[in-house]
């Protein structure tokens, strides 16, 4: 979609129209359905939270000033829903593992070790990975992410420092240097 | 996008693939989702920019009026500390700041220290109910390396003294604009505040700069309420009590119920009618009489405007684990 059809979309959007705003979602469908998924595991979680974000964005669409910043704008409110639900079924669904052995090549990766890696990812301790995911993959501050987590903001530090560590034990020394 | 944000979004984006059923099922959500609501009217709101040119226009009038008239008025205004440049620093996001310092509720703060070459100045503080804003200005800064700052606080601070979030912005050539934000205890926040504080590390370079202020909290008055709403999920939100600070805000208290402690309630919205000024502040809402995220029963209070006298009912809008809700509650 262009910038321009993008922008007329959110200003009708804005004005309650909701045809218009399901057009921008469902074209953003791919980005968001990955983006949960970084975040949940199960597609029940995934779908629950695309939902209630599709809503919850809705509702507030005529607080966003900016159109330019629409996809940040709703990336974190999409965060925000699926932290909500890995907040509640944490112990449930991620099972601490024993990291599997690091890609030799990370660039030439078969589906399994696509898998693997996503599993490493997934066995650093998850308060850590999932504070790297929101820090260094989607943008999002220190400050934006002790309010979302509601820790304070040197908790959140620490868990950057703690998640660099475990990237740098797993994938080597210079990761992320 | 930093070198560290891009290897990282490298290993990510790596490994993440999503199959074309999931984006196929995504695309029903959604359009199920949005075809379940009901139609919503058009909105009209009045822009920060029409405030903003319509208040520039009155105090125009205003002050050529005034000064025409009243040679008086003219020094005064001369001679006023220019504190109103201060308020247009504090962002979107903390909008309590921004109403206490409107309501000129801020106190000057006095204190400046410089370690090799990079100067902190503090200028202006309050203390809010339980919210305890700070806000200063750096100079000498040469670049900045990160975005936040580190702070200790002295043995002498209120030991309930929780650090919520820091600011750092930049104001212009190796000046930054910086704030840090905190909540006390409901009796630590009926004190006078000491606050010896030392910044340890500043946009990446470090210090020690160190200060120390006392802060006077703003009156406050509570008057009880009564008045509750059932919510999905069977949870439940009662209002007890409601309580106006002279800065310009209140706290709003209520009782959250839920079966087993599981469910998640939200407020997203807090009006006085259903197309009237949004009063929340703070969506975070502060835990109360000891209780904790989690339990059954928790007493928690959401920082507002102060709603007008009067009022008949609260009309809040928000979710309980994902499922939208909109209640009006009775305010006796």
């Amino acid at each position: 979609m262009d910038i321009v059809t993008q922008h007329r979309l959110i200003r009708q959007a804005q004005k309650g129209n909701a045809a218009a705003f399901a057009t921008l979602m469902v074209d953003a469908a791919d980005y968001l359905t990955r983006t949960a998924y970084l975040y949940l595991a199960d597609s029940h979680d995934v779908q629950d939270a695309i939902s209630a974000a599709t809503l919850a964005a809705f509702e507030a669409l005529p607080q966003l000033k900016q159109p330019r910043y629409f996809r940040t704008w709703v990336t974190r409110i999409l965060i925000r829903q699926c932290y909500r639900r890995y907040r509640i079924k944490a112990h449930e669904v991620f099972a601490q593992e024993a990291m599997p052995e690091p890609p030799a090549d990370p660039n030439r990766l078969t589906s399994d070790e696509k898998i693997d890696l996503l599993a490493g990812l997934r066995g650093i301790n998850q308060a850590h990975a999932l504070t790297l995911m929101m820090h260094y993959y989607h943008g999002l501050s220190v400050k934006e992410i002790s309010t979302l987590q509601e820790i304070p903001e040197n908790t959140v530090k620490s868990n950057l420092r703690r998640g660099r560590q475990a990237l740098r034990d797993w994938l080597g020394e210079d990761y992320l240097d | 996008m930093t070198e560290e944000n891009k290897q990282f979004r490298t290993l990510v984006d790596q490994v993440t693939v999503v199959s074309p059923a999931d984006v196929a099922q995504t695309k029903t959500t959604i359009q199920r989702t949005l075809a379940s609501l009901p139609a919503r009217p058009v909105q009209r709101h009045l822009r920060p920019w029409h405030i903003g040119v319509a208040s520039a226009l009155i105090a125009l009038v205003l002050l050529t009026i005034g000064g025409i008239v009243n040679p008086t008025m003219n020094r005064a205004l001369a001679q006023a500390p220019i504190v109103g440049q201060f308020f247009a620093r504090f962002s979107d996001g903390d909008a309590l700041s921004v109403v206490v310092q409107n309501n000129g509720r801020s106190e000057r703060v006095h204190g400046q220290a410089t370690v090799n070459g990079l100067t902190l100045t503090l200028e202006s503080a309050y203390v809010e109910g339980q919210t305890v804003g700070i806000e200063g200005v750096a100079t000498g800064v040469p670049a900045k390396k990160d975005d936040w700052f580190d702070v200790k606080l002295g043995t002498q601070a209120p030991a309930s003294f929780e650090t919520k979030s820091t600011e750092v912005r930049k104001l212009g050539k190796n000046r930054y604009y910086f704030a840090l934000f905190g909540t006390l205890s409901v009796v630590d926040s009926r004190r006078i505040v000491y606050l010896p504080l030392t910044i340890d590390r500043f946009a990446g370079y470090r210090g020690p700069w160190q200060f120390s202020f006392k802060l006077t909290p703003s009156r406050s008055t509570t008057i009880a309420l009564s008045g509750q709403a059932q919510l999905p999920n069977q949870t439940q939100l009662t209002l007890t009590q409601y309580t106006r600070y002279s800065g310009g805000t209140g706290l709003l208290t209520l009782q959250q119920s839920t079966p087993d402690g599981q469910s998640e309630i939200s407020i997203r919205s807090i009006k006085p009618v259903p197309t009237g000024a949004e009063l929340l502040l703070n969506a975070n809402p502060l835990y109360l009489e000891g209780t904790k995220y989690g339990e059954q029963k928790t007493v928690v209070g959401y920082r507002i405007k102060q709603y007008p006298a009067g009022i008949k009912n609260l009309y809040i809008t928000g979710d309980v684990d994902g499922r939208a809700y909109a209640v009006t509650i009775p305010v006796k």
